[in-house]
């Protein structure tokens, strides 16, 4: 029996167990109209509300710390990651994405304008935010922002962290 | 290790949690793939990293100026951007030839 050396897949370093637990396709969506930066974070936050994992009053959290800090959180060019202080308006850790068409200021000249945003939460601050490695993984690639931004379905998203094969399945339009 | 101490390193970002977990993870990374024992990093919010004792900074361009006043460290560098692991891993390795670390 012949061996097709080609079809072998090399292991990822993680397990990939954590970020699909958490980034679920309820939490994403794509192609988001905002009006600025606020209203981005507030449509970022509107999953976390649902699934109650946040206080309402953690969205403004979010939007002080920006207010406050200057626009820190974007951390790479058109992308920004959005929280606040843990505290209790965090019920549980919590992430959220979203693709913004067109993309939005966020005051910060080198990364500006942002079209992927990713909204997380915690509730203590030594909490092990298990999916934080992963995510740490999946940015560091290159071609992941490219991805991500391009994506036309929830499923492409998915299927870059997900464990599971997502391209067997119905495509899900965010 | 430096005059038979380990040595301490900041990372100073606006928040303690997340973006700054994140940096911190690259750059642990960073040290493991030079081989680097006996430096400790530890994340530190812009708001008390300057009462904290530590060899050297690493910071964000946003915090870049911020970070030169403390009256501790002896060596600073900024990274451009949290998720560049090849700045990151330059930066790093500016910063301990600066520190006389050895990799």
């Amino acid at each position: 029996m012949e061996l097709n050396l080609k079809k072998v897949t090399v292991r990822e370093r993680t397990n990939k167990m954590y970020l699909e637990k958490f980034l679920t396709a309820e939490r994403i969506q794509l192609k988001c109209k905002a009006s600025d930066w606020r209203d981005a974070i507030r449509i970022a936050s509107v999953p976390l509300l649902q699934a109650n994992d946040i206080k309402p009053e953690y969205v403004k959290a979010m939007q002080d710390a920006v207010e406050e800090h200057g626009p820190y959180m974007c951390l790479a060019e058109g992308f920004a990651l959005s929280h606040a202080e843990p505290s209790s308006l965090v019920h549980k850790e919590c992430i959220s994405l979203i693709t913004l068409d067109p993309p939005i200021e966020f005051g910060n000249k080198d990364f500006d304008p942002i079209d992927v945003l990713i909204a997380f939460g915690t509730p203590d601050a030594k909490a092990h935010m298990n999916f934080l490695r992963e995510l740490c993984e999946l940015l560091n690639k290159p071609d992941s922002f490219i991805k991500i931004r391009e994506a036309k379905t929830k499923n492409e998203i998915l299927s870059l962290f997900s464990t599971h094969d997502h391209s067997k399945k119905e495509v899900l339009i965010g | 290790m430096v005059d038979g101490k380990d040595l301490r390193i900041l990372i100073v970002c606006t928040f303690g949690a997340g973006s700054s977990q994140l940096l911190k993870m690259n750059i642990d990374e960073s040290l493991r793939e030079l081989g680097v024992e006996n430096v400790t990093t530890e994340v530190c919010d812009s708001g008390s990293y300057r009462g904290e004792k530590c060899d050297g900074i690493i910071t964000t361009t946003a915090h870049e100026e911020m970070v030169k006043g403390h009256p501790y460290a002896k060596a600073f560098v900024a990274v451009k951007g949290i998720f560049n692991t090849a700045d990151i891993k330059n930066k790093v390795k500016t910063l301990l030839t600066e520190l006389g670390v050895e990799f």
